[in-house]
């Protein structure tokens, strides 16, 4: 790109923005310069720009206010650029004409102002200048635009963290007004949160809240604030609030008792002892969710306190309630107000989830958590007289969000220290709750992945396979009957649930299993089902039991087929299944078995020819497939013939024994033998496709492959190849037409490693779409051409 | 109003309502429930089951119970079944006189199997409605049921056994069978064409005026194909009989619910018999178990109906088929009516719900299984021997009746299957303990599934329609009132109705607390034009009728008196004038006003929570003034008791 004529036009970019009456109708344009201008340019065009905020500046009354914003926003990443506050003209002009009262104007002067404070000369001018900070404070107490709160709170919390940076630093940059501001501020915290603590009913004030998120974070302003009343009303406000409000108190609570906890004084175990005191602090059934999830994050976050044993019962009051336990170092009263708020069926499982969360593995809580599991599955018959707590754990059935959750937990507990006993406990919990036909999918699948997971455990354990060899007849019977649920989603997660006990062939009980077993003729029957996943599902058995030498005569057996069959089934499907996942599970399939079993000659020319065929698939991924299993035959065929082979290693061959090395002759060899499994045809289509990702793909290939014969691809060895593969077809290889066809579509591959500029092409597929992003010049036509085009009536909103 | 229950079975229930001096019987279900005490009736001679040994008790036993009894009993598999011709129990008919009975209302086709019992030989007279699926469905299962017990006959009766001090010295559960004395042999087919002659058919929500005392409407229930709950309705008083009914979307029409609404009794019955067991998931469950005996090269065998959910497990389990890659297997359906309800089945679209009717006008057959039987996928047979041999494949999924596994082609089939593990019969009619079912035929190899669809209503359901149906009184079973059996603790498993639900059960009859209060009369036109209302408040306005009440087919008429020279001259001669009539309520106040007038002293008045007292100690009188009564104790004299009348007569309007 030219710059100067950027630049040019640039200028007049900024001419016609000081001239124009409406706003431009592509608002997103202003921004992409914003961008362009911040990442791009050099000195030129910020000398441009600064002309410009000048320019504006004298003429602010007249601008249009969208330019005012972009004026301001372009002049923030200016000081930011420049480290000087050369526009402050702009912004005194703005603050004496109250223009950031204007929401829009006001929240890209907040963000600008914010800009300047990131350096250190543009943070001691606005510090100094008091008008700025108050402009700020005030627009806080105003109930204007969200927007504008958090520009302002960005200023404001820019300014504060300076004043700590100061601290840090020199003593002399401190000054009056910091701590004036400091000052302030905590003491319109203080004020506020009394009259939130005193009114509950009221919710909290736009003021409260926006001082709140500063207070969060501010290191400065938590130090003014941590005392014990501002504590305390934190936690009262944080108990009686709907959620947003009492997220942010507890936020702000927390990081209080950090600084409390910091200084080391005893506020933090007062505090702690009004916490744990529930007669004083108003605890209700509505708020007990509150206080529970704020006494796990106390707990998590300070776990030396004094009264951590206290806190942590009170962290597992749900579970003690929910197993019938009664902890003992808590109260009657919060017991009570707990088990009220159980009955409650939401808070019944906020409860739990809020606990099985906090729970750390390490914690041991499997137990618990496995009982709790099994309440979620059984209906539990409650004795008459026990009715609320028969109300509780009725609350907890089939609740399948608590379910995933604890099953989730169980699977992240599993470890080898768990006690053999636990594992088959947890066996026989989990197996339960994902063995109903009906059960959903997704708990299923967890299901599956924490029962093989305590099987890898359980089989590494001593006297652990025994149980192993116990359990695993019983999972298979039970995946048996999901292959033929009546949801697909559960087939298709229990071909998948097979897929992973087959890729566990290496625990030696479950390779014994799976071959005296039928499972696998139940799973590959799944290639019939109506459901395309649940096809793709079984088609992907071939790769995993491919990937199992183990396993594969068993699954043959089992299937009474031979190997053959099984690759025609998938060159079956490639062709002829309507559905684009079982064909591109087909490919990988097919490119699983080529990779890792040795499979007959007729039978590879068999999948060479179908994999050139799916190169014309309809479907970009099995096209994309199929060029990942083109890339394994050229790895295979084609050894690497660079340069950086050292020449002792190029003296011997593969076998070992030694030869003379003629690297253009292997290397015509192994390309005419390339070439001749339809590579050549497959690349070629591939760069003639209409999707840029194949395209993509089959460039890497030639990129690979090039790597790998060199660069000295000239006419003269182009010649001898074909020559060299003229001699060969009339040997041992096949038709004339095909050998011609191989020969033309080598030499066409041939000529584009050699012509074609791989690396530019694959620059342009890799590279960015956005045409601006390429061509920045044309953003600033586009927005002159505004000017000209601009009829109100001619625009289409596209949104 | 009273109500006999005639059945023990609330499934198959049988009720006799008296209500206006009409006797209605709701309902007459057959309770097959008892042949399982009988052996199998063998398909096929020669079988296991024909070859099983005679009941020994041992040498005391025996010769205390007779070497004839003995020989009726067959023992198989641990227990003891009769070796005779099957038998049922009917409704407990001796409660009514059946010559009595004015009509017959029948819900639905699964409980009228007892009508021949009912209507035949007994001097029955009177009218059966039901809806047409209803007869021609019933007829089917009438058909089935004699032709399963005609086509293998027993050779004898086996009655010995019943014998009261027999009975009790026999092992159970023979010994806990219900009134064995009373059951019956099952009716003939002539017997079934003479009952269901009676039948006049009536559509939903078509009014049918019984001797002019009420009107009988049958809606929708939901249940089953034709089926229909009873709203019987007097000019002043709703009973509402709820039967089989099923708020599932299944494939009959939708349950109605609004004319079942504000009813001063409703009547419950036929509630799920299997409320542990939801009916969704068991067919998610039944599809599930046949699928995979399927694909590990088993049979299934499904004991059913020929009618009803069969239908709906066709279609459920041909489409899972269809997904699981199991389209090649076919389905067999044996019985003896399977032709025609699988006919009869598609030409009742108007009886369907809405998306299977809407099917009919594409054309398209409203059941799947039409399709399925022109693929070639689904064929049926009236028996083992009308061909089946000839088109037999295995792997299979075998449709036979009957679900007892005492009758019909499924007795067959366990027996030929019955030695793999590969095979699996699965269950799904609730009506019969499938345990018991398998008693004679243990030991079994082959798998068991036992998935119960039993679309009526559960409790759960009940209780919800019950709350909005709001009706004055309720009427339940009594085993409705109390958790089942097997979860004792499930208390949601109940009825709950503020006030306690009236009960019933086999051979109660209940008073029903309704009393007749009001009856509609007609004014005649000629009478009507007399009248000249007078307005006493705005909009209600009164008048003198004098007329004479003529009752005719249970509707009154008022019409004008026919004038009687004679008396009206004597009236003329009298001299005597029009009747004046009092009304309204005398205020309080003025009233004690005039008293005051009249010279009464010493007044005293007193509020209560009903009225006012006024006491005149001085006359030693009460005046207790209620707002549709007035009493006067008045121990004084007279002249007290004139003055009394004539003060209280100011106060009050005149016409």
């Amino acid at each position: 790109m030219n710059n100067n004529q950027f630049v040019h036009k640039l200028s007049e970019v900024f001419h016609f923005f000081l001239d124009i009456q409406k706003p431009i109708a592509d608002d997103t344009c202003l921004q992409r310069l914003l961008d362009i201008l911040k990442e791009k340019f050099s000195d030129t065009e910020c000398e441009r720009g600064s002309q410009f905020i000048e320019q504006a500046t004298e003429k602010i009354d007249t601008l249009e206010p969208s330019i005012v914003t972009f004026t301001l926003q372009l002049a923030g990443q200016e000081a930011q650029k420049e480290g000087s506050t050369v526009f402050k003209c702009l912004y005194e002009t703005i603050s004496n004409k109250g223009l950031w009262k204007d929401i829009s104007i006001g929240t890209s002067y907040f963000d600008s102002l914010s800009q300047v404070a990131g350096r250190l000369d543009g943070w001691k001018w606005l510090m100094e200048e008091k008008d700025y900070v108050d402009q700020a404070i005030q627009s806080l107490k105003e109930d204007t635009s969200l927007f504008l709160h958090s520009s302002a709170r960005k200023l404001v919390i820019m300014l504060l963290k300076k004043q700590n940076h100061s601290q840090m630093d020199t003593e002399e940059h401190k000054s009056q007004s910091q701590a004036a501001m400091c000052s302030l501020l905590s003491q319109d915290i203080h004020r506020e949160l009394q009259q939130a603590a005193d009114f509950p009913d009221k919710p909290l004030t736009l003021y409260l809240e926006n001082l709140l998120s500063i207070l969060i974070s501010s290191e400065g302003l938590l130090q003014e604030v941590c005392h014990g009343d501002a504590m305390d009303n934190l936690l009262c406000v944080s108990l009686g609030r709907r959620s947003r409000s009492s997220s942010l108190c507890g936020e702000a609570l927390l990081k209080c008792l950090c600084v409390c906890n910091e200084r080391g004084n005893c506020k933090l175990d007062d505090f702690m002892k009004r916490f744990l005191d529930h007669s004083g602090n108003g605890l209700t059934p509505g708020n007990v969710c509150k206080y529970h999830k704020l006494a796990i994050q106390i707990h998590q976050s300070f776990p030396e306190l004094a009264v951590s044993g206290e806190l942590q019962e009170v962290v597992l009051l749900p579970y003690s309630i929910m197993l019938g336990g009664s902890p003992q170092s808590v109260d009657t009263g919060l017991l009570h107000t707990c088990r009220q708020a159980m009955i409650n069926k939401a808070q019944c499982i906020q409860l739990l989830l809020h606990t099985t969360d906090s729970l750390a593995p390490k914690d041991r809580h499997l137990q618990e958590m496995l009982e709790i599991l099994a309440l979620t599955h059984r209906r539990m018959d409650m004795s008459v007289g026990d009715r609320l707590f028969s109300d509780i754990r009725q609350n907890v059935v089939d609740n399948r969000r608590l379910q995933l959750n604890l099953l989730d937990s169980i699977h992240h507990s599993i470890g080898s220290s768990v006690p053999i006993a636990m594992l088959t406990k947890a066996l026989d919990v989990t197996m339960e709750v994902s063995s109903e036909t009906c059960t959903h999918n997704t708990l299923q699948q967890k299901g599956f992945d924490c029962v093989f997971s305590i099987l890898v455990v359980l089989a590494s354990a001593p006297c652990g396979s025994e149980h192993v060899t116990s359990y695993l007849p019983l999972i298979v019977d039970q995946l048996d009957r999901h292959l033929v649920s009546t949801q697909w989603e559960n087939r298709d997660t229990a071909v998948e649930a097979i897929i992973k006990l087959t890729n566990l062939h290496n625990v030696a009980v479950v390779g014994d299993v799976m071959r005296s077993s039928h499972i696998f003729p139940s799973a590959w029957q799944c290639v019939s089902d109506s459901n395309s996943y649940v096809r793709a599902s079984a088609i992907s058995l071939v790769a995993a039991v491919a990937k199992a030498p183990q396993l594969c005569d068993a699954f043959l057996s089992q299937l009474k087929q031979t190997e053959a069959n099984i690759i025609q089934k998938l060159l079956e499907i490639i062709k002829t299944d309507s559905e684009a996942f079982p064909r591109r599970a087909a490919v990988s399939s097919l490119q699983a078995v080529y990779s890792d079993r040795s499979v007959p000659e007729p039978v590879v020319k068999k999948i060479f020819s179908a994999m050139v065929q799916a190169m014309a698939d309809f479907d970009w991924e099995v096209k994309a497939n199929t060029l990942d299993f083109w890339q394994s035959v050229s790895d295979q065929k084609i050894k690497c013939h660079s340069s950086n082979v050292p020449d002792y290693a190029a003296d011997l061959s593969p076998s070992g024994t030694k030869r003379k090395f003629d690297k253009g002759s292997i290397l015509s060899d192994d390309l005419i033998v390339l070439s001749q499994t339809g590579f050549c045809e497959a690349i070629i289509s591939g760069t003639q496709d209409y999707d840029n990702h194949v395209r993509e793909k089959s460039y890497r290939i030639l990129q690979n492959l090039k790597r790998k014969i060199g660069d000295d691809i000239n006419e003269k060895q182009m010649k001898k190849l074909k020559v060299e593969n003229g001699d060969t077809t009339n040997g041992t290889h096949p038709t004339n037409s095909e050998s011609e066809l191989s020969t033309d579509s080598l030499t066409t591959v041939l000529h584009l490693l050699r012509d074609a500029d791989i690396e530019l092409k694959l620059s342009i597929f890799s590279g960015s779409s956005d045409e601006y992003s390429k061509n920045p010049l044309a953003l600033l036509e586009d927005i002159l051409s505004e000017d000209k085009d601009i009829e109100d009536d001619k625009f289409v909103d596209c949104y | 109003m009273k109500l006999t229950c005639l059945s023990s079975n609330p499934s198959k229930p049988c009720f006799v309502l008296y209500f206006k001096g009409v006797s209605l019987m709701l309902d007459c279900g057959l309770d097959i429930g008892q042949i399982q005490h009988f052996l199998p009736l063998t398909v096929i001679p020669g079988c296991q089951i024909s070859k099983v040994r005679t009941w020994n008790p041992g040498v005391d036993r025996k010769s205390k119970l007779g070497e004839d009894v003995c020989q009726e009993l067959k023992e198989c598999g641990g227990r003891v079944f009769v070796d005779g011709t099957p038998q049922f129990l009917t409704p407990e008919v001796n409660m009514v006189d059946l010559s009595q009975i004015d009509a017959i209302l029948i819900s639905n086709y699964s409980c009228m199997l007892a009508l021949p019992y009912i209507t035949e030989y007994t001097g029955f007279r009177g009218v059966v409605y039901c809806t047409e699926p209803t007869l021609q469905i019933g007829r089917q299962y009438m058909e089935e049921l004699l032709t399963y017990v005609e086509r293998n006959p027993r050779a004898h009766i086996a009655t010995r056994w019943k014998q009261q001090e027999i009975l009790k010295n026999l092992p159970p559960p023979l010994k806990e069978a219900v009134k064995p004395s009373v059951w019956k042999q099952c009716y003939t087919l002539q017997d079934v064409e003479s009952s269901l002659s009676r039948v006049q058919i009536v559509g939903f929500n078509q009014k049918t005026d019984i001797f002019g005392l009420m009107m009988v409407m049958p809606s929708s229930s939901g249940y089953s194909l034709g089926s229909c709950n009873w709203v019987i309705q007097s000019a002043h008083e709703k009973v509402c009989y709820v039967s089989g009914s099923s708020t599932l979307t299944t494939h009959p029409k939708p349950m109605e619910q609004a004319p079942l609404r504000n009813s001063d009794i409703l009547i419950l019955s036929c509630l799920t018999q299997t409320p542990l067991a939801n009916p969704d998931p068991m067919i998610g469950e039944f599809c599930v178990n046949a699928a995979v005996t399927i694909k590990n090269g088993g049979n299934v065998l499904v004991p059913c109906y020929p009618s009803g959910v069969t239908y709906d497990l066709f279609e459920c389990l041909s489409g899972h088929m269809d997904q699981c890659g199991l389209a090649h297997v076919p389905l067999y359906f044996l019985s003896p009516v399977s032709d025609s309800t699988l006919a009869y089945s598609n030409i009742f679209a108007e009886w369907l719900s809405q998306s299977k009717q809407s099917k009919v006008y594409l054309p398209e057959p409203p059941f799947p299984h039409a399709e399925l039987v022109s693929l070639g996928r689904l064929k049926n047979f009236k028996s083992v021997h009308d061909g089946l041999g000839t088109d037999f494949k295995t792997p299979c999924v075998m449709f036979a009746g009957h679900p007892s596994l005492r009758l019909g082609d499924a007795v067959h089939f366990i027996e030929l299957w019955g030695k793999s593990a590969s095979n699996t019969v699965i269950f799904t009619e609730p009506d019969f303990p499938y345990l018991e079912a398998l008693g004679p035929f243990q030991p079994l190899a082959m798998r068991v599934c036992y998935c119960p669809i039993d679309t009526s209503l559960s409790f759960a359901q009940a209780n919800k329609l019950i709350k909005d149906l709001r009706p004055l009184h309720l009427v339940v079973a009594e085993t409705y009132t109390s958790p089942p059996l097997l979860a004792p603790q499930r208390t949601d498993l109940t009825i709950s109705w503020e006030p306690a639900p009236l009960t019933y059960k086999r051979g109660e009859i209940l008073s029903l607390p309704i009393k007749r209060q009001y009856e509609n009369v007609h004014i005649h036109p000629e009478l009507a034009e007399t009248l000249e209302p007078i307005e006493v408040k705005p909009g209600t306005a009164v008048s003198m009728v004098t007329g004479s009440l003529e009752v005719r087919d249970n509707n009154y008429v008022l019409k004008p008196i026919q004038k009687d020279p004679v008396a009206g001259d004597k009236r003329k001669l009298d001299g005597s004038k029009s009747k004046s009539y009092l009304f309204g309520s005398p205020n309080i106040q003025s009233f004690v006003d005039d008293l005051d007038k009249a010279g009464v002293s010493c007044i005293k008045v007193e509020e209560t929570g009903n009225g006012t007292i006024i006491h005149l100690p001085n006359d030693d009188t009460l005046i207790q003034l209620e707002s549709d009564s007035t009493h006067i104790i008045c121990e004084g004299d007279e002249s007290i008791r004139v003055r009394l009348r004539d003060t209280l007569l100011k106060c009050l309007q005149r016409l």
